[in-house]
Formats: C-alpha cells, structure tokens, sequence
C-alpha cells in the first residue's frame, strides 16, 4: 500500500509567500522592462536623458521594493519548507542559506538585488548604459528567480523557457508603462512611441504563448483531465484568461487606436487602455505566483 | 510580428515539445523503493531506500521505519546520495512482520511532498 501527498503548506503561510514574490517579480520585471525600454527608446531618437522624472522615479522605486521585499521571500520559503511561523523560520535561515539550493540562489540573487537598487538610484540622469546595465542586472535575476522555481526540476532547458517567458512579460510590462509615463512628453511622442511599443508588445505575446505552451506542457503533458481537473489546471486557465483580456486590449489598440493616433481623443483612450493594460499584467504575475506555488499533478 | 515569424516560432515550439522528453512532476516523488512497496522480504533488509524523481533537499528529509508497535526501527539519520535523488536509511536485523516506511521530503524547489507504504518480512520459509 503506497499514501503519496503533496504536502501543503498552512493557507496563511502560502498567502504570505504568493504576495512576497508577486510584488518582488512585479518589481523586478518592471525595472527590466524599463530600462530595456529606455534603452530601446534611446535608438528611436528619444534619449533617455530627456525622459520625464517619473520615469526614473518608477524605476527607482520599483529596484528599491524588490530589494526591500527580497528577505520576505526567504522568511516565507524558509517558513514553508520548514513548516513553522515566520519568527521560527528567522532561525533556521543561515543553515538553509548554505545548505539548500534555494539558499544559494537567494545568496546569489541578494547582492545582484543590491546592485540594481544602487544602480536605480545613481544620482546621474539615466542614459543608455545606465537603462542598459539595469536591464541587464534585472535579466540575471530573472534567470536566478527561474531556476529557484518549478523549472529546476525540469532542467536546464525549462529554466531557459521560463527566463525567456519571464523576460518577455518584464519587456511588455516595460513597455506599455514606459509608454504611459512618456506620455507627459507631449503627442508627438507618443505617436511615435505607442505603434513602436504595440510591434514589441506583439512579439511578446508571441513568445508568452510559445514559452508558456511549453511550460505548460512540462507540467500537464498532453492532459486535457490535468488542466480541467487540478489545482494548477484551474490557475492556470484562470492566469490564460486573464492573459486574454489584456491581449484582447492590445489587440484593440493596436488595430483600432493606433491607426488614428493624430486624433485628441484616441490617444487618451490609448493611454487608458495602456494603464487598464499594465494593471491586468500585474494580477496575471499574481496569478503566475499562484501557480509557481501550486503542485503541478502527477 | 508577422505571419511567416509565427509559423517559425510555432513549428519551433512543435519541434522542441516532439523532441522533448515526456514530462517529469514538478516536486520530488518517488520513482523506486527499496524494499519495494507491497514487497515481501525472506529476510530482513540492510536499508530502506527511496530514488526521487527530482532532487530533494537533505535539511529537511524524514525517513522513519515503523514496526507494528509504530516504534522507529531505523538505525540513525537517513543519508541522501549524491545528485540529492536518493533517500536512505540502514536498518538493523528487522524481525518477521509488516513495516511502514514514512517519508517527507522538500523538493529543491522548496515544496513538501510526504508519503508511507509498507513492506513485509516474512516468518522463515514464509515467502
């Protein structure tokens, strides 16, 4: 007789850990896909040195809040592999630093996490190396949060399709709220920014889809039963849903919006969309936070 | 993003998902026991072994050997092998009667799995 369980973590301890690496992810691919953003912008003619202040101040504040969030995450993972509260867990962090593989990684990733905040908060304006070198740190991170979650269970080639599908919403994230915070630049900008951002944004679906089918096969195979049936089926089609409307958005305003962006009241709605957009791709990263912490069946 | 780029894209994903093994649980479950589940032994084995599927993490491994009685027979700390995919523990001379092997394990990618069964060895000439 064999009794096999995934053994769940208590509910107030998996809701602590979701929310802890929702806003760290959140952050950390916002500051990625702004800094790729700048960087691309600046080879379209719009330097990065005249993007407004609240540009950097995002990117800033964003770099700050990873970092500041980052002891959570290891609180609430040391809590759950070890089953006890959070104080408890407080205890048990040096052996779990040195003797698991999510320690090393957090080893890792914290002094990394330390040099994007320096880096955001540099008090020179922000150029392009600058944006380029916060893209960069903010990419590695991207590939160390990978291979701390499902994917290493998978192997190398998961970790690279969830870095890829990691680093293809931070460049969509990036890119529409980039759009949203140079709008204050004046219309001529954004006219010449948003069809810009909606070629990048395509592209980005594109590789969400393909990462996420392959993704999505590493944990449900070919199992139609699997992904109407589990736990991680369910938040999953919960997460695809969502994906939908905001692709649905996109897709409205890169077909509909764009085209007639010389006009006052188009832009507006644009930009609306945009930040209906942005917000929807933050509850997803919920949703992709829920999922990285819900067994996959067998 | 154009058409001929999606149908790259997609035949590229086709390919990778053919050419890509069946898949693996995500978690660490086991693969192999030795003894083996439902198993029933002539004679009393050297250890209790359990081979994960993905690598597990030795902090947190629980490997208990219960007898009828539901005392831990296992004769000290279970060791986990090199790759982390093995869960051991020796056992001394176990005398004739049925066993339950618990385990628990926290996969390297931070989360629970747990399970039990139960092996049997037999009185002599009782195989």
């Amino acid at each position: 007789m064999t009794a096999i369980s995934h053994m769940g973590e208590p509910a107030g301890l998996m809701v602590f850990r979701i929310v802890c690496e929702w806003l760290t992810l959140a952050a950390l691919l916002l500051v990625f896909g702004l800094g790729a953003f700048a960087a691309t912008v600046a080879r379209t003619g719009i330097e990065p040195r005249v993007l407004p202040q609240r540009f950097s101040t995002a990117i800033r504040w964003a770099a700050l809040a990873q970092l500041a969030i980052l002891p959570l995450v290891l609180i609430a993972a040391v809590a759950c592999m070890a089953r006890v509260g959070p104080y408890a867990a407080i205890t048990l962090i040096p052996k779990v630093l040195h003797e698991t593989h999510f320690g090393h990684i957090w080893i890792a990733s914290a002094p990394l996490a330390a040099l994007l905040a320096l880096t955001a908060w540099s008090p020179s304006r922000l150029n392009r190396v600058r944006a380029g070198g916060l893209a960069l740190i903010g990419a590695v991170l991207l590939v160390l949060w990978a291979a701390s979650g499902h994917a290493v269970d998978y192997g190398r080639a998961a970790i690279a399709v969830y870095f890829i599908h990691e680093a293809a919403a931070g460049l969509w994230i990036g890119s529409l709220a980039g759009l949203w915070l140079v709008a204050g630049l004046g219309d001529r900008v954004v006219e010449s920014i948003a069809p810009r951002t909606s070629r990048v944004a395509g592209w980005c679906v594109a590789t969400l889809i393909l990462s996420g089918t392959y993704a999505g096969y590493d944990a449900l195979g070919l199992s139609l039963d699997r992904l109407l049936y589990s736990s991680y089926g369910r938040a999953l089609i919960w997460k695809m849903g969502l994906f939908a409307v905001v692709v649905a958005i996109g897709g409205y305003n890169r077909c509909r919006l764009i085209p007639g962006l010389n006009i006052a009241s188009g832009r507006q709605t644009l930009l609306r969309n945009v930040a209906l957009e942005s917000v929807l791709l933050v509850a997803v990263l919920g949703l992709a936070a829920l999922l990285g912490n819900t067994p996959p069946p067998r | 993003m154009t058409a001929r780029g999606l149908s790259l894209a997609g035949a590229i994903l086709l390919a990778a998902i053919a050419g890509a093994p069946a898949p693996a649980s995500s978690h660490s479950f086991p693969e192999t026991e030795n003894p083996a589940a439902g198993q029933t032994l002539a004679s009393s084995p050297s250890e209790v072994s359990i081979r994960f599927d993905a690598p597990i993490e030795k902090l947190f491994a629980v490997l208990r050997v219960l007898d009828a009685a539901g005392r831990n027979v296992a004769a000290g700390q279970p060791a986990v092998g090199p790759g982390g995919y093995t869960l051991s523990v020796k056992v001394p001379p176990l005398k004739p009667g049925e066993y339950t092997v618990k385990w628990g394990v926290v996969c390297i990618d931070t989360h629970h799995t747990q399970g039990s069964y139960t092996f049997t060895v037999a009185t002599h000439g009782n195989s």
